[in-house]
């Protein structure tokens, strides 16, 4: 099941949530709120931000522009390897 | 779907997971919109999941927070604790918390802040029965004395125990000596707690419409519009608080009622009040 594209309310009607789900939209309630600014807990969302792309890419469309900065940011051998490689 | 709260606590462990987890739930009751999120997670016991598991990182004050969100969620929308899994052994394991504070002599000053946690502790005590509604009313409340504000924890006591015994309180609103037994400040508590409940006689609607405090009034028919979805007798009720002499309450209520009752507020002496009915009024009919 597709994630919903607004994680803050609105597309879980009707839907069938499976319990992953739900603790995936915590997960990343949490770290959309620490990428916004908070001074707390920075280092976790860092090494939230680490977790393999791959794993990550399917919830892309719910992390706000801060959070994506900072997996490119954690990423950016990646980014920039994939950016020469279509060179 | 991968999930990752697994992903995650594959690499750094479930302490630091489930830290993620409860950081998103504080944020997720803290904002409006989530609304149908929190109750999907009532619905499916993710919360005992995620409120009962590792907590080893999160800290007390801000647990406790949650708690208390938890529980006033739970109180709000009618679920019942005492069957889902994890509330059920806190509830059991803090059940004669409220009895033991009290006994010690906590909260007798208003301004004593009560623990992060008191919400749950309340509910705790009413919920499993260890703690008696309607002698808590009676021992806490029904002799008010000449203070004119409850303290936090005081406030949030009222609500739960009109939550519990709304019958008590309306008969105590009723009564002939109510107006000299209580302030206004506790008036205006006493009617918000009712209101909230969705559990009101015409009579008691009516006291609360014809309190002498603009704030008493005000506060008990603002309560009572905010929660009209709970009452059985909405109009009723309704009809019993329309005529308010007070401007603040009335324009509250002609913006907010449904459309139906406004021909009963055409009768508001307010100039700037009719303005807003006849101006709804005429939208309904186009």
């Amino acid at each position: 099941m597709a994630i919903a594209p607004a994680i803050f309310g609105h597309n879980f009607e009707g839907s069938i949530m499976v319990k992953d789900d739900l603790i995936n939209k915590l997960v990343i309630i949490a770290i959309n709120g620490i990428a916004a600014g908070s001074y707390r807990d920075v280092e976790l969302a860092k090494q939230f931000c680490k977790l393999d792309l791959s794993d990550l890419a399917d919830f892309w469309p719910t992390l706000t522009n801060p959070t994506k900065l900072m997996i490119i940011e954690a990423h950016q051998e990646e980014f920039l390897k994939w950016a020469k490689s279509n060179d | 779907m991968i999930s990752l709260f697994k992903s995650f606590a594959k690499n750094n462990g479930d302490a630091k997971a489930n830290y993620i987890a409860l950081s998103g739930l504080s944020v997720a009751f803290r904002t409006f919109d989530n609304g149908p999120l929190i109750a999907e997670l009532f619905k499916t016991d993710v919360i005992s999941d995620v409120l009962f598991g590792n907590r080893s990182l999160y800290s007390l004050t801000q647990y406790g927070e949650l708690l208390s969100l938890s529980f006033a969620y739970a109180k709000k929308n009618g679920i019942d604790l005492s069957v889902k899994p994890g509330f059920k052994q806190w509830i059991a394991l803090n059940a004669n918390r409220l009895n033991t504070d009290l006994t010690a002599g906590r909260y007798k000053n208003y301004w004593e802040h009560p623990d992060s946690d008191y919400i749950a502790m309340i509910e705790a005590g009413l919920i499993s029965g260890a703690s008696n509604p309607e002698d808590l009313f009676r021992s806490r409340f029904s002799k008010y004395g000449t203070s004119y504000r409850l303290g936090v924890f005081h406030s949030q006591l009222l609500k739960s125990v009109a939550n519990k015994v709304p019958k008590l309180i309306v008969e105590q609103i009723e009564d002939i000596n109510f107006y000299s037994s209580a302030g206004y400040g506790i008036r205006a508590e006493i009617y918000g707690a009712i209101a909230e409940t969705g559990y009101l006689t015409k009579k008691a609607a009516r006291k609360i419409r014809s309190d002498a405090s603009e704030e008493a009034a005000s506060n008990g028919i603002r309560t009572i519009a905010d929660n009209i979805h709970k009452f059985p007798n909405a109009n009723e009720v309704l009809s019993q608080v329309m005529d308010t002499k007070y401007f603040a309450p009335a324009k509250y209520l002609a913006e907010t009622v449904p459309r139906e009752l406004l021909p009963f507020m055409v009768c508001c002496q307010d100039q700037k009040v009719r303005e807003i009915i006849v101006a709804r009024m005429q939208e309904s009919d186009k």
